[in-house]
Formats: structure tokens, C-alpha cells, sequence
């Protein structure tokens, strides 16, 4: 080699390194602003309204978390709260997921170590967005696993903004799920990195991920049946491997063992039908890679009679073990949610009470294109790649895709589990597509057929090609500038989705007026400010279960029934009061201690989630406890759920129906409308003279949305009759 | 006669100089929940000798409510000391400052504010009723020495008085002024019951608790944060609350509030106003005068008699009005009570948070010296050590009465100014320097 020859290579080394260096530094700047993107966008709760929880179950997580930051983990984990469903109280230290609020409780120490005063309430607002932020960039290290660095750099870009996982994410947001996806994301990087490597290291940390999954979220069932299925898929396809039986054995084994020692989880992770999957095909693999090592060893002949004899018994002992696991008790069969899950029509028909939880019904298309909008197209391109290469990373994300697919499809709350796959999917797609693209576009004679290998052709067709070159040459950057303008818009939807749809607390509710200006309805906070200073610190609130979460977080007081819906009977036993007449909801209520009724009422206000407008399912739920009470005779004559005077008599005369519409009557909304008229239902209601007889009004926040109601103490016994002139008369006579 | 024995009477008693009252007018302001009295009595030394002493009697059940009592002779303040009580009363010794000659008279002006003593009654009202208190007393300034003239104004709050006491004549009543008197020669230690019953629909409102922290930041801000137990301590609601009947055109609750008016001053910034569950959206700031800045705090709900609510708000303060310095030496000067208008204050609590590394400083209430507090050290964004944290305990004060200035004089270098830009700068360094290290050497 010549000295210049030798020169110019050295150039070269050195040009492409420091190409690669401008290129790392790019993809790092990238990832730095991606990870800012997220957090940032989900930060618009926070502007519209203020750094408050949201909704229902945040404000228990918040309520958990001040006290595991108040009191200490001992404390917290032996936590008996009385608080709630009163008199039975609950267990709260061995009934839940503590992963985020330990999680909550580790950045708070750190930051109070330092010295750092930050409130609870505020590590607890900004910790989704933070870990969105993270999720985002596990996301990026995952795509990178299983195709390459631009893919994944689009993968990370749109896990920062998916709909889907913004939802449950924005600040305020303080839900499970905020910390769960990234674990979850975790966990399937790991375990991909593991399958890839047959490292028992990654297995640990993958092992580690999976702990805090189960910590964090009861959605970790999603993750022991998705690996075993993913095994399963890859024995069936043969493409069985030494690495993949170590990364599942050993997670299989860790796994449960870790998972075991949540109080929650405990002797489920072996007992419970949800996750027999996980152990059967552990078994299998065993016996999977058993069998192979025999087969090397025997003849054909000898090894087929051989897995005979113990498919036969084996299969047996197997079936005779669960079969007797059943029969005993000692393998719980399937819960309700999880039957759902296989069978949509099943909570409809079973446990109204779960089909009753807005986020357990089944997705419309539109909540596919709202919540993952290109995604939603881009992923069964990605599917289409990763079937195409085959590898067994690639099959991963494949099986993953494809079981969300089907499981977001059944209940509206698991979109957030297809939201990774769809990102990655989605990124993968749209990466082949933009490469492809780009390099006909920027390099068309690296792509397309180089003139050498055409066969010769006379010179109209060649005419003919340049022609057809040039609309391909149109088409190509038609399509590129298509595909960057769709993920323009893409960015476009999120923030908007983010900024309007999903930054809501609910808990105050904004209004403009027709002439722009922004009304704040802050009722809730009202009442629940209401009852926190002016009602006894034991007071015992009756209200619909959607509301528990709330009023232990916001007015410290106890309820009978919360959003932890544990106790079907209990349940049912309010939804009764609510649903029955004044004096046999009286006689509950006194049994159950009531001092206080909460009803959420948005006849005047024009709130349409109000409590009528759930009503029905208290019935249906008081339904599977007494059943006198049926559905039917809350209904009109000819079927229809209305207010007016052709209602049914027994929602006529319902608690729900007087507490919600006591003295309405006398206001009158408009000047064309009658006195009474219902916003919500666009109807005069029916009955105008409601007196109350058991109960009297406490107070009434400023637009009506929530009266709470005191439970009158049981009245004096009634004075006896005025006897009759002869009774007195024998009675003066009678003693002599 | 009956004044030369009245004399000999009162130099029974164990003062040892003998004063007359000539002329001694009562103001007594009901108008509002906290009741403000001014005493301007004229005492002439009928003694034979010089002097600057002479006893002022106070009923010890006034004594318990008074959120200020201070005494003044020509607006010097007199010093009142009131440890003796004989019965139901409280033997105080006013301390003048210069003697008076036998014959000559002085004029001391005598101002109590009190809460708590207007009663409720009826002690329950429904919703759409008014409200009506009474209020007890003496017809006769309670004094140990005769006086000779006298009279009593009580101010009501309107001209509506359901009941009012009509003997000893004469009593009259125009408009919202009830006068008592004018009463001639009126022997020591008289008393006679004194009681006016009247509409008053102003906010009874206290607060049972009230924390300040006022936190000195060197760096030119001063942030104030107030929290608020707050009650209202008028006639009890009675029967139910109808928001019907509340919203209706027309509608009346008049013994209810929503409002809570403050004074800030004119440079106080980002003002906020929340309770324990967040933000509370109602409340209007306009600027009064070219000094101050007028706050009205709408609550959440109306208050009832009865009810509770508790809040908090917070403002930032440029440090250059409220803090003065000589070299090292810092004075800090901020008001002592509660920016709300007209309330009583049961308990408060306030802390100053000085600056990390202050040694115990020097603090007057009023202009007057205080040893009053306790030192703690508190521990937030980038100390070492801990601020030093000057806490102060009251109890029964009110506003605008008690809004006295407190001066801390404190002793802090700017130079000690830096340490914290060093913690942040060392910090940085670390970080970066051994990413470098990981960077440059491990990998």
C-alpha cells in the first residue's frame, strides 16, 4: 500500500468518525428533545387549570402516598383504613399496587434530603410526565433491539406523543398506569435483549423490571401470558432456541418468585387460573427441551414410543392435578375481568358491576383513530417488516402487537397497552418506508435498476421509461412529502388531543360562554370543601361509589362505598338506597350510620355525567341484591328512560329522583321554558311538589351539581291519640 | 355635701393620692363584630400633694377579651399595669408620665378593642332572618373616684334597635347613636346594668387560628403566606341552607359572608388564594390608593353562623420597601397582624424566616423590645445549616388595631449572599467533571 493510498484511507477512518460522532450527538440532542416533548406536552393541565390530581383514582393514589410520605412504610403497609366502606373498613397496605406511591415516596426523600421542600402534591402531579419522558426513551432502546437506531428514534417520537398513553399520563394524572407502561416497555426490552442474548444477566434486570410491574399495576397478567404466548408461537414455528428456554425458564422462576412477595400478588402468581398459562408452558418448555436432548440420543423408533407413553401420562397427571386444583379450591378459577377479556358480552350478561366502569366497555373505531391516529395505519406496515425479517426479536413485537390488538378491542382501558406496540410497530413502518423513500428520491440510481441491467430496448420505449420515471420520480416525492406531512399532523392531533381532550381534572369543569370567556364551574371542590370543615370528623357520607375516592381525598371524611369496588353486596346495598323510597332508604341509611347524602345533580347546570344518568346501573347493581327491584318498573310505559310525568312510578318516587330534583321546580331556567326543565334530559320533570320527610337539605353548590342532603335523626314517638271520652271514662272508673 | 363625703369615700381606698373625674365621654362602637371603645377621661389631682399614679378599674370578663388596650395622654402612651384583682374586677395602676400638681388635670385617653362580646341573640337565624346581638355593660364608667360628669355613646351598626336599657334618664336614641347620659356627680364604683339590643349584619367572623411565614429572601424578595382557620361567629343557621332560596332575584342572607376584604400593599405580587384541596378561582385585587392594594377573598361557599372554612394566600414583596441595611445590619419591617380588615384573631402564630447563618436578632413589636420568640432552624431549597426562623406566639388581637410593624434587626454580610451560587456551581462541577472522568478514562 502507497503511502497516499494509506493517506487517504486514515481520511476516510477519520471523515466517518467523525460522521458517526456528528451522528450520535444528533441522535442524543433527538432523544433529549424527545424526552422534553413529553414531558412538556402532557404540562397542559397544569396551565389550563393548576397542579391538582385528577379525577377519581389519582385522588386515592395521592391519599395513599401523603400517608406512606407521613407515616412511613411499617406504617403504611399495616394500614387499616376505617375511612372507607364503612363499617367494613379495608386492608389498604395488603390491597394494593404500592409501586407508585413508593415510587412518589423514593423522589421525595431524595429531594427532602437535599433539602428541597417539594409538597407531596406536587411530586405526585409531575410524576407521569416525567416518566412518559422515560418511557419514551426505553421505547427508543427497545426499537433499537429489535430493528435499528432510526426506527427507533421514531418509535421514541411517537411513544412522547400517542393519545393513548397521554391519557392516562398528563400532569395530575397520578394513576398506576403513568408508571406502569414503562415498566411495562421495560420489561419487553429486557426480555427481547435476553431472547437475543441468552444473558442471564438481562434476565435479572428484566427479572428486576417485572418486579416493579407487578408493584405497579394489576395489568402485570398481561405480561405473564404475553411471554409465555410469545413462547409458545416461537415452539410452534420452530424456531425454538437454548436462548429462549434460558430467558423464559429463568424469568419464568424468578419471576414469580419476586412477583410473590407483593402483598397484593402473594400465593396468586401460583394458585390463580390467570396464571396457569405462564406455568403450563413453563412445564411444557421443560419437557420441550427434555425431549430434544433425548431425541438426539435414541433412535426414531424408540424416541416416538417414548413421547407417547409420557404425553399420555404426563397430559393425564397434568389434567388430574387441575381438575382436583379446581375442585379444592386451591386454583382460584378466572376472575370477572379477566373473563371479559376473553369473552366481550360476558360482564353485560354476569357482573353489571364491572360492565357498569366507562373505560370497561368495548373500543369504537374512532377511539382507534383518536387515540393512535397514523399509528392506528402504520402498524400493520410494521407488522409487515418484522414478518418479513423474522427474527425472534421481531416476532416479539409482533405477537405483542397482535394480542393488544385484540384485547384493546375489548375493553377501552387496555389501548394503553397497544399504544407501546403501535408506537414501535408504527415507528418500524414508517422507518422503512421513509429509508426507502428517501433513497429513491435523494439516490435514484442506487435504487432503481442501473441502465447496464435492462435489456436492451429500442428507443420509443426508452422514451416510454424516461416518461414512467419521471411519474415515479413525482410519485416518490408525492408519497415522501405525504408521509412527512401525516406525521405533521400526527403532532398536530396529540398536542391537540393532549391540550383539550385529556387535560381535564374533572373535577373542575370549564365552560365558555358564547362570547369566548372561560367559566370555572368548581363545584365539587365546593361541597367537598363543604363537608372537610363543617361536618363531624366521623361523619359518614352516603354517595355513589364514583365519588368514594373523592371524598375521603378531598373532604377527609368516610365513605360507605369507593371506586376499589370490592364489595359487590355493599354496593348494591347503596345503590338500593338510592333506588328505593324515601322511608326504606331511611331505614339503610340508619343502619349503615348515613349522616350525610351526596347526590351529583347537573339538571340545572346542564352537566350531563350526572347521577340520573348512571342511575340505571345503581338499579341494575341493587338489582342482583333485592330483587324486588327491577329495572323495568324504572322505566316508562313504553320503555324509555325519562323525567317527566310519564316516568316509571318507582323512579318517581326514588331517592335518587327527589334528592336530585328537590325544589327544582321553583326555579325556572329560561324564558321559554317551563319551571323545572331539566337541562341534562331537554325535559319538564315530572313530579313538582317533592317534600322530604327523612331527609332535609345541607347544602347545594352554586350550580347544583352536587346536594348533599342530612339524614334527619329518627324523630320522637308519636304522641298517642287523644283517647275517647268512654275510655276515659272506664279508666277513671276502673280502679276502685 | 354628699361630694365631700364621696371624697373622704373614696380616699378610703388604698391609692394614696385622691383624683376626681371632671368629664369622662365612653364611645362605645358596636357597629362591627369587634367592639371598639375610646374612654377620654379629664382626672384633676385632688390630692394635696403632686402626682403620677391613679387606679383604673377593669371588669375581668372585659379584661379576658380585649384584643387591644392601650392608654395615652396627649398620644404619648401611659403605661397600664393591671396584676391586682379584687373581686370581679382589675385594680390597674396607670403610670403617668410626669406628675400632675394638686388641682391641675390631665386628659387620658383610654382605647380597648374586644372580641367575642356581642352576643347572638336570638342564637339562631334561618337563612333570610337578620341578625341580632346584645350587647351588656355599664351605664357609668366603672372608677374608683367620683366623677362629675359623664356621658356614653353606643354606635350602632343601623339605626334598628330591637331593646334598649331607658333608666337612670336620660337615654336617647337618634339614628344609630344611643347616648347614655349626660350623668352629673356620680358616686365610685357605681354601676348599673347597660344593655342594647340591635340588628347587626356585619361579618361575625374570627379566626380561630392564623399562621404567618414571611420568608426573607436576600436576593430582594419577601414572600408572606398566611393560613386561615376561619369562623363564623354569629347567630347559628337555623333549619336548612337553600341555595334556591339563596340564588332566587332578590333573595336575602344577610347574616352570611362571602367576602373577605384585605389590605396589601400596592407592590405585593403574585398573589394566590388556596385551601387544602387547591385553588380557589374567586378573588379580585384593585388598587385602593397609591400605598395599598385592596384584595376581596370570595370563599367557596357562603359562611353561616357556624360555619368553618379554612385557606390559605400567599404574595411576593420586593424586599427594597420592607428592608433597610447599615453595613451588615438589617432591619426588616413588616406588619405585625392580618392584612384582613375587621377580624379577630383568637391565635396566631407568625415566623420569620431570616436567612441561613443569622445569629439571634433583635425584634420590637410596636416600637417596643420584645424577648418574646423562639429561634429555630429550618432547612429548605439549598441550605447547609438551616434558616434561622424567629417564632412568635400571640393570642386575641385584631385588625386594623394590632397591624403594628415588627422590626427584626438582623446581622447578615452580602458576601454570605454567594454560598449558595458556590453549592450550585461545586455541584455542576462534579457532575460534569466526572462524566468527563467516565467518558474520558473508564471507557
Amino acid at each position: 500500500m502507497s503511502d497516499r493510498e494509506k493517506l487517504s484511507t486514515d481520511e476516510e477512518m477519520e471523515q466517518n468518525e467523525t460522521q458517526e460522532r456528528n451522528e450520535t450527538l444528533m441522535r442524543y440532542v433527538a432523544l433529549g428533545l424527545i424526552f422534553l416533548i413529553a414531558f412538556s406536552v402532557r404540562l397542559f393541565s397544569v396551565l389550563e387549570y393548576e397542579a391538582i390530581i385528577h379525577e377519581f383514582d389519582p385522588w386515592f393514589n395521592y391519599r395513599t402516598t401523603k400517608k406512606l410520605v407521613d407515616d412511613g412504610i411499617y406504617d403504611f403497609y399495616s394500614w387499616f383504613d376505617v375511612d372507607v366502606w364503612y363499617p367494613l373498613g379495608r386492608i389498604v397496605g395488603g390491597t394494593i399496587y404500592p409501586g407508585l406511591m413508593v415510587t412518589s415516596m423514593i423522589f421525595s426523600k431524595i429531594l427532602h434530603f437535599f433539602n428541597f421542600p417539594v409538597d407531596t402534591r406536587i411530586i405526585c402531579v409531575f410524576l407521569a410526565p416525567v416518566f412518559s419522558g422515560v418511557t419514551a426513551m426505553v421505547a427508543y432502546w427497545f426499537t433499537a433491539e429489535i430493528w435499528n437506531v432510526q426506527a427507533a428514534l421514531l418509535a421514541a417520537f411517537f411513544m412522547a406523543l400517542v393519545p393513548s398513553y397521554m391519557s392516562r399520563s398528563v400532569a395530575g394524572s397520578y394513576d398506576n398506569e403513568g408508571v406502569a407502561i414503562f415498566a411495562l416497555v421495560a420489561v419487553f426490552a429486557t426480555f427481547v435483549k435476553t431472547v437475543k442474548t441468552g444473558s442471564l444477566m438481562w434476565c435479572c434486570v428484566c427479572v428486576l423490571s417485572y418486579y416493579y410491574m407487578v408493584n405497579a399495576w394489576g395489568g402485570y397478567i398481561f405480561i405473564a401470558n404475553l411471554l409465555p404466548l410469545y413462547v409458545a408461537v416461537m415452539l410452534l414455528v420452530g424456531k425454538y432456541s437454548l436462548r429462549l428456554h434460558v430467558a423464559y425458564s429463568a424469568f419464568y422462576v424468578l419471576g414469580t418468585l419476586m412477583s410473590m412477595q407483593i402483598h397484593f400478588v402473594g400465593f396468586q402468581a401460583v394458585q390463580t387460573g390467570e396464571h396457569m398459562a405462564a406455568a403450563a408452558v413453563f412445564f411444557f418448555l421443560q419437557a420441550y427441551g427434555f425431549v430434544n436432548f433425548v431425541r438426539q440420543h435414541l433412535t426414531p423408533a424408540m424416541f416416538a414410543s417414548i413421547v407417547w407413553s409420557l404425553v399420555i401420562g404426563l397430559g393425564s397427571i397434568a389434567g388430574l392435578a387441575a381438575s382436583v386444583g379446581v375442585a379444592t379450591g386451591y386454583i382460584a378459577p378466572w376472575t370477572g375481568r379477566f373473563w371479559t377479556l376473553l369473552d366481550p358480552t360476558y360482564a353485560k350478561t354476569n357482573i353489571p358491576i364491572i360492565a357498569s366502569v366507562s373505560e370497561h366497555q368495548p373500543t369504537t373505531w374512532g377511539t382507534y383513530f383518536f387515540d393512535l391516529h397514523l399509528l392506528a395505519y402504520a402498524l400493520p406496515v410494521g407488522v409487515f417488516f418484522c414478518m418479513k425479517k423474522g427474527t425472534d426479536a421481531a416476532i416479539f413485537i409482533v405477537v405483542y402487537g397482535m394480542a393488544t390488538v385484540y384485547f384493546s378491542g375489548v375493553m377501552v382501558r387496555l389501548m394503553l397497552v397497544l399504544a407501546p406496540a403501535a408506537c414501535i410497530l408504527g415507528g418500524i413502518g414508517l422507518s422503512e418506508m421513509l429509508t426507502r423513500f428517501l433513497e429513491a428520491c435523494l439516490w435514484p440510481a442506487k435504487t432503481s435498476t442501473s441502465p447496464g441491467d435492462r435489456p436492451k430496448k429500442n428507443r420509443r420505449s426508452d422514451d416510454k421509461d424516461a416518461s414512467n420515471e419521471q411519474i415515479t420520480f413525482a410519485l416518490r416525492w408525492t408519497f415522501l412529502f405525504g408521509l412527512i406531512w401525516v406525521m405533521m399532523t400526527y403532532t398536530m392531533h396529540c398536542t391537540w388531543a393532549g391540550a383539550e381532550a385529556y387535560s381535564s381534572p374533572s373535577i373542575i369543569l370549564s365552560m365558555r360562554t358564547h362570547t369566548g370567556q372561560r367559566i370555572i364551574y368548581d363545584d365539587y371542590r365546593e361541597a367537598y370543601q363543604w363537608l372537610r370543615t363543617n361536618t363531624a370528623r366521623d361523619a359518614k357520607i352516603m354517595s355513589w361509589w364514583d365519588y368514594g375516592y373523592q371524598i375521603t381525598g378531598m373532604s377527609n371524611r368516610t365513605v360507605l362505598v369507593d371506586n376499589n369496588t370490592w364489595n359487590n353486596t355493599h354496593i348494591a346495598t347503596v345503590g338500593k338506597a338510592m333506588a328505593s323510597q324515601e322511608d326504606i332508604s331511611y331505614q339503610i341509611m340508619k343502619k349503615m350510620d348515613v349522616e350525610f347524602a351526596l347526590v351529583i345533580f347537573g339538571g340545572f347546570a346542564g352537566y350531563s355525567g350526572d347521577d340520573i344518568n348512571k342511575f340505571l346501573w345503581m338499579v341494575r347493581i341493587a338489582g342482583t341484591l333485592d330483587s324486588d327491584i327491577q329495572e323495568s318498573d324504572y322505566m316508562s310505559r313504553t320503555g324509555n328512560y325519562v323525567m317527566d310525568a310519564s316516568g316509571g312510578k318507582a323512579m318517581l318516587n326514588s331517592l335518587m329522583y327527589k334528592l336530585s330534583y328537590y325544589r327544582f321546580a321553583e326555579m325556572k331556567m329560561g324564558e321559554n321554558t317551563p319551571e323545572g326543565y331539566d337541562r341534562v334530559r331537554n325535559t319538564e320533570i315530572g313530579v313538582k311538589n317533592i317534600k322530604l320527610e327523612y331527609m332535609e337539605e345541607a347544602f347545594t353548590t352554586e350550580h347544583w351539581i352536587l346536594r348533599i342532603y342530612r339524614v334527619k335523626p329518627e324523630s320522637n314517638r308519636k304522641p298517642t291519640p287523644v283517647p275517647s271520652k268512654p275510655l276515659v271514662s272506664s279508666f277513671a272508673t276502673a280502679p276502685k | 355635701m354628699s361630694v365631700a363625703r364621696v371624697v373622704v369615700f373614696s380616699c378610703l381606698f388604698p391609692a394614696v393620692f385622691c383624683w376626681i373625674n371632671t368629664n369622662v365621654e365612653r364611645k362605645i362602637d358596636i357597629s362591627n363584630a369587634i367592639v371598639r371603645a375610646t374612654i377620654s377621661a379629664t382626672v384633676q389631682n385632688d390630692g394635696t400633694t403632686a402626682s403620677d399614679e391613679l387606679e383604673w378599674v377593669i371588669p375581668a370578663s372585659n379584661m379576658t377579651r380585649f384584643t387591644k388596650n392601650s392608654m395615652k395622654v396627649a398620644k404619648v402612651e401611659v403605661s397600664l399595669t393591671c396584676n391586682e384583682q379584687k373581686g370581679e374586677n382589675f385594680w390597674c395602676k396607670v403610670k403617668l408620665n410626669k406628675a400632675v400638681e394638686p388641682g391641675a388635670s390631665v386628659t387620658i385617653k383610654h382605647r380597648v378593642c374586644s372580641g367575642g362580646v356581642l352576643r347572638p341573640l336570638p342564637p339562631t337565624v334561618k337563612q333570610s332572618e337578620s341578625q341580632l346581638v346584645d350587647y351588656l355593660d355599664n351605664v357609668y364608667f366603672l372608677s374608683p373616684y367620683p366623677t362629675k360628669r359623664q356621658t356614653t355613646t353606643v354606635k350602632l351598626a343601623t339605626p334598628s334597635v330591637e331593646k334598649y336599657t331607658k333608666v337612670p334618664a336620660p337615654v336617647t336614641h337618634t339614628n344609630d347613636n344611643v347616648v347614655f347620659g349626660e350623668y352629673k356627680d356620680v358616686t365610685p364604683m357605681s354601676s348599673a346594668p347597660l344593655r342594647v339590643h340591635s340588628v347587626n349584619n356585619k361579618p361575625f367572623v374570627t379566626a380561630r387560628t392564623l399562621k404567618r411565614v414571611i420568608e426573607v429572601s436576600m436576593w430582594g424578595n419577601l414572600a408572606v403566606e398566611e393560613w386561615y382557620d376561619i369562623e363564623n361567629i354569629g347567630a347559628k343557621l337555623k333549619g336548612t341552607f337553600s341555595r334556591l332560596d339563596y340564588q332566587k332575584p332578590g333573595a336575602r342572607a344577610p347574616s352570611s359572608f362571602t367576602d373577605l376584604r384585605a389590605s396589601l400593599p400596592a407592590d405585593a405580587d403574585d398573589i394566590y388564594f388556596r385551601d387544602d384541596i387547591g385553588n380557589i378561582s374567586t378573588s379580585r385585587v384593585f388598587p385602593a390608593d397609591s400605598l395599598t392594594k385592596d384584595v376581596i377573598f370570595t370563599q367557596r361557599f357562603p359562611l353561616f353562623g357556624g360555619w368553618k372554612t379554612r385557606f390559605y394566600f400567599g404574595y411576593n414583596l420586593p424586599l427594597d420597601n420592607v428592608l433597610t441595611h447599615n453595613g451588615a445590619v438589617n432591619r426588616l419591617k413588616v406588619p405585625y397582624a392580618s392584612p384582613v380588615r375587621d377580624l379577630w384573631i383568637q391565635d396566631m402564630t407568625v415566623e420569620v424566616v431570616l436567612p441561613e447563618g443569622v445569629p439571634r436578632p433583635i425584634v420590637r413589636v410596636g416600637g417596643k423590645v420584645t424577648e418574646n420568640f423562639e429561634i429555630v432552624h429550618r432547612s429548605t431549597y439549598l441550605d447547609y445549616s438551616g434558616r434561622t426562623v424567629v417564632v412568635m406566639h400571640d393570642q386575641m388581637l385584631s385588625t386594623p388595631e394590632r397591624n403594628e410593624d415588627i422590626e427584626i434587626e438582623f446581622v447578615f454580610s452580602s458576601t454570605s449572599l454567594l454560598w449558595e451560587p458556590m453549592y450550585l456551581i461545586s455541584a455542576f462541577m462534579v457532575l460534569f467533571s466526572s462524566i468527563i472522568f467516565f467518558g474520558r478514562v473508564v471507557s
